[in-house]
């Protein structure tokens, strides 16, 4: 008992049982206490000698070791640090996209009020014209007709062929 | 043909089943018992030991020998341990001291004395049932298996602090609880 107390509280000990006799008593009885549990926990150990319980351990271990080789592949290559990583990204791309998102429809959504209560005047120009400046997003099917090909970045819609209303409101007002 | 324990762990980790068989063999003994005493039935210490090994077996790639091979399989075997301790099925179907006769006791040197000391352990773990869980954990290592202090923490990943502190409120009740057996069974006074 006395290898768990420092050498500081090993003074404090000894200097305290010298006067104090039932401290003295009482330390002696947990000595003995602790040197008889000792005794005990030495004497009655498992005596696993013949070995059945390593069978079944080894017989458990080659049933399970087969199928899980994969999963274990994976579980080898996902560790902790690795999980929370990716678990991190994930959220993170979730977090722009929806921001990004929140984003186009309150501009969006902006314009479209803007346009509705005629604070924003639409351009007008030429087919000719308008076909030029936005020759990345329409496409002239005659000389008189236009198709958007991609919103305008009014919604950024990519390789979309529904544009937007306030798109196709500038393409029909400019043809 | 003896190797060291190190070199056995190499080969463990290699995937080598007969080293691990060896580690199995060397340490299944020292896992049943301190699973038995906290746990005080052999069919759930025989799961228990068996999980615990399968557990070590997947993690020994990771093992990196900073600490000592038992500690990390007591760490291992205790944390199952506590989740049994914890887990509602234990509390409520907690059974009657289960004193099998398929294992046997070392060192007893006549069956007298054998059925005296089993007797008198069974006792004692039935006591130690009446502490905390990491109390139980912390006297069982430290009184029963004469684990080092700083070994404790380390397996039940506790400050040295708690260690102390578990094991003063163990031993005080304990000490009280053990009082009261001698008293009734003066045979057992040691």
């Amino acid at each position: 008992m006395y290898s768990e107390l420092t050498v500081f509280e090993k003074e404090i000990v000894n200097s305290h049982i010298e006067h104090c006799q039932s401290c003295a008593a009482r330390f002696a009885d947990l000595i003995d206490q602790r040197v008889a549990l000792l005794k005990l926990g030495k004497d009655n150990r498992f005596d696993l000698s013949d070995g059945l319980l390593a069978n079944r351990i080894m017989a458990s271990l080659s049933a399970k070791q087969k199928p899980k080789d994969f999963i274990s592949s994976i579980q080898m290559f996902l560790f902790p640090a690795l999980r929370y990583g990716l678990a991190a990204a994930t959220f993170f791309f979730i977090l722009i996209f929806a921001i990004q998102t929140m984003n186009d429809s309150e501009v969006r959504a902006g314009i479209v009020s803007d346009i509705t209560s005629g604070e924003q005047s639409l351009p007008i120009l030429n087919t000719a014209e308008f076909t030029q400046s936005y020759q990345d997003r329409v496409e002239m099917v005659d000389s008189k007709k236009l198709i958007v090909l991609k919103c305008f970045k009014l919604c950024s819609r990519a390789d979309s062929r529904v544009a937007c209303e306030v798109c196709k409101q500038i393409a029909t007002n400019n043809p | 043909m003896n190797l060291p324990e190190s070199e056995i762990i190499e080969k463990a980790k290699r995937g080598d089943t007969t080293a691990f068989r060896k580690l199995v063999e060397g340490y299944q003994g020292f896992a049943y018992t301190l699973a038995y005493r906290m746990l005080h039935h052999h069919d759930e210490v025989q799961d228990i030991v068996q999980d615990a090994f399968i557990k070590c077996w997947k993690a020994l790639p990771r093992f990196d020998g900073r600490i000592k091979f038992s500690t990390w399989l007591y760490k291992i075997v205790m944390n199952l341990c506590l989740d049994v301790i914890k887990s509602a099925r234990y509390r409520h179907s907690k059974m009657a001291s289960d004193v099998s006769v398929d294992f046997n006791l070392c060192d007893a040197k006549t069956s007298d004395d054998a059925l005296h000391q089993q007797e008198f352990i069974d006792s004692v773990l039935k006591m130690a049932e009446q502490l905390t869980p990491k109390q139980r954990a912390v006297f069982i290592l430290r009184d029963l298996e004469d684990v080092d202090m700083a070994e404790i923490g380390v397996i039940l990943s506790i400050s040295s602090g708690t260690v102390k502190s578990n094991l003063y409120y163990a031993r005080k009740k304990m000490n009280e609880l053990l009082k009261g057996f001698y008293q009734h069974n003066p045979l057992h006074e040691l």
